[in-house]
């Protein structure tokens, strides 16, 4: 069991089974258009209706991608970004934040392998520097940080995870060019890569489910994110199963003792007492 | 009726009848709540939760509060939940995104399991969920920005331990979300400055009107 587990987690970890590119080419689309919000979600083939993506390895039909609007208006564009062609840009004149959501159906979690920024070349004598680049995981962690990031006026700069890529249930890629006044929206994103994987059974212990209300999508499945949904389903199971000793289910029983180095630390014991839930707080508390 | 199945009903309704405001305030110390800044003035957003049921305990809530108008500046977050002395993770503050304050994300451990729990959690006529400073940006005009906290979909409601002894278990409050507004005023020299344009256009604009009166013709009044 132990060694299906460290199989299972191994293959998750390696070469992704399915990358798809965001290449932004988007039939009909003029400079400016609002993104279409479809546009990444559940790809299944290099063209899907107007929609056109690079495909690497294989496809994401477990994934969707949104584009956060509100203060934000992404649009594309099709050249003058570096070298690059079809982009996508926050159209929004003196604001300058981009926000790309890639999520994961309960049981998946996404990985990003790269991506390309660039600016306009007419906007800027030299390469601009911005505010930051950032990527969060879905429980708020910061998986990668960059700030005070010189971006390409002429060619490209890129971005490349092949080594660690970053993974959650649901990642947010972060561009702030606030810092660039009126020319905050003269930066353009393109080329994102992502992949999804199913997320290996016990990779994350407290990681319990989507949805914390019965009978959402996904409650009682894990997603590869560590919030107070986790914690109420928790409490759900436990509320659920009181008066069950001694033949609780686990979860929620999760252990004998609530104190490390006890030989029943982490082992079931059947039994469902306060022990339990310290523990479950504990290991929400470790995180993932 | 079994354990499990109150269990059920609990969490997928609120069969506890718990009624619940959220309502996002602007406030300025020493002067209240107020609804007007200037460029550069600071005022404490806070987001209070209010329910209907003393006997019940505040168990958490997620989700934004977002400001729709111009981009101000975001500091200072905190919440009155944030025990120094308690497990954080179960205290995600957010973080200021694009002008608004994001990932707000907090739970509270019921009563049950705390010898003594948090006073907070059972303020419920007035319980403030977290709160920010607010620095109003330059405007040229009188502008407003709107502030409303918007829960996550995956939980829509703030969530309340009834109080049921020790039996474990939490519901979602029938909520109404209140947000506010705040208008921002362009500063007296600025407003000087249109004060005087203002001025400055009506004197030219009576000058260009009297100016024919006084090329008219002399016979033009008898």
């Amino acid at each position: 069991m132990r060694l299906a587990l460290l199989l299972a987690a191994a293959s998750a970890c390696a070469t992704p089974a399915a990358a798809i590119d965001l290449t932004f080419q988007i039939q009909g689309a003029a400079n400016g258009s609002p993104i279409d919000q479809a546009y990444g979600d559940r790809v299944t083939s290099g063209v899907m209706g107007p929609f056109t993506y690079g495909v690497s390895q294989g496809f994401t039909p477990d994934a969707e991608v949104d584009y956060s609007v509100g203060p934000m208006s992404p649009a594309t564009w099709t050249t003058g970004y570096g070298d690059l062609t079809d982009v996508l840009i926050d159209s929004a004149t003196g604001f300058g934040f981009i926000e790309i959501v890639i999520t994961a159906d309960p049981g998946y979690w996404v990985l990003l392998h790269s991506f390309d920024m660039a600016a306009r070349t007419n906007a800027f004598a030299t390469d601009p520097i911005i505010n930051a680049v950032i990527v969060k995981g879905g429980d708020g962690r910061d998986l990668f940080v960059q700030s005070g990031v010189s971006i390409a006026r002429t060619t490209r700069s890129t971005f490349e995870f092949s080594t660690s890529p970053p993974r959650s249930g649901l990642l947010r890629i972060r561009v702030d060019s606030n810092n660039l006044g009126a020319l905050s929206d003269a930066i353009a994103i393109d080329n994102i890569t992502f992949s999804q994987a199913p997320i290996p059974p016990g990779a994350c212990l407290p990681d319990f489910t989507s949805g914390s209300l019965p009978g959402q999508p996904g409650y009682g499945v894990p997603n590869g994110i560590l919030n107070n949904d986790d914690f109420f389903y928790y409490l759900t199971l436990f509320g659920t199963n009181t008066g069950c000793s001694p033949n609780c289910p686990s979860p929620p029983d999760l252990t004998g003792v609530a104190f490390p180095g006890n030989p029943s630390y982490g082992v079931p014991n059947g039994v469902l007492n306060n022990d339990d839930f310290f523990y479950f707080l504990t290991k929400f508390a470790e995180g993932c | 009726m079994t354990l499990a199945l109150m269990a059920y009903l609990a969490a997928s309704s609120n069969a506890f009848g718990i009624v619940a405001t959220v309502s996002v305030v602007a406030v300025e110390p020493g002067v209240g709540i107020i609804h007007e800044l200037e460029p550069g003035e600071t005022a404490t957003m806070i987001v209070i939760v209010r329910w209907d049921d003393p006997s019940a305990q505040f168990a958490g809530m997620r989700g934004d509060t977002i400001a729709s108008g111009p981009m101000g500046d975001i500091t200072n977050v905190g919440s009155a939940l944030r025990d120094p002395g308690a497990t954080q993770p179960f205290v995600r503050l957010g973080e200021p995104w694009a002008g608004s304050l994001v990932g707000t994300d907090i739970a509270i451990i019921p009563q049950t399991f705390t010898a003594t729990p948090w006073p907070w959690t059972l303020s419920n006529e007035e319980m403030q969920f977290v709160h920010f400073d607010w620095t109003a940006p330059a405007v040229s005009s009188p502008t407003e920005v709107r502030f409303d906290f918007r829960a996550h979909p995956l939980a829509p409601s703030p969530r309340f331990f009834p109080n049921l002894g020790f039996v474990v278990n939490w519901v979602e409050a029938d909520t109404t979300y209140v947000g506010t507004t705040l208008t921002i005023l362009p500063a007296p020299a600025s407003l000087g400055m249109v004060v005087c344009s203002l001025g400055l256009m009506a004197r030219t604009r009576r000058g260009s009107e009297r100016r024919p009166s006084s090329i008219a013709p002399s016979g033009g009044r008898r």
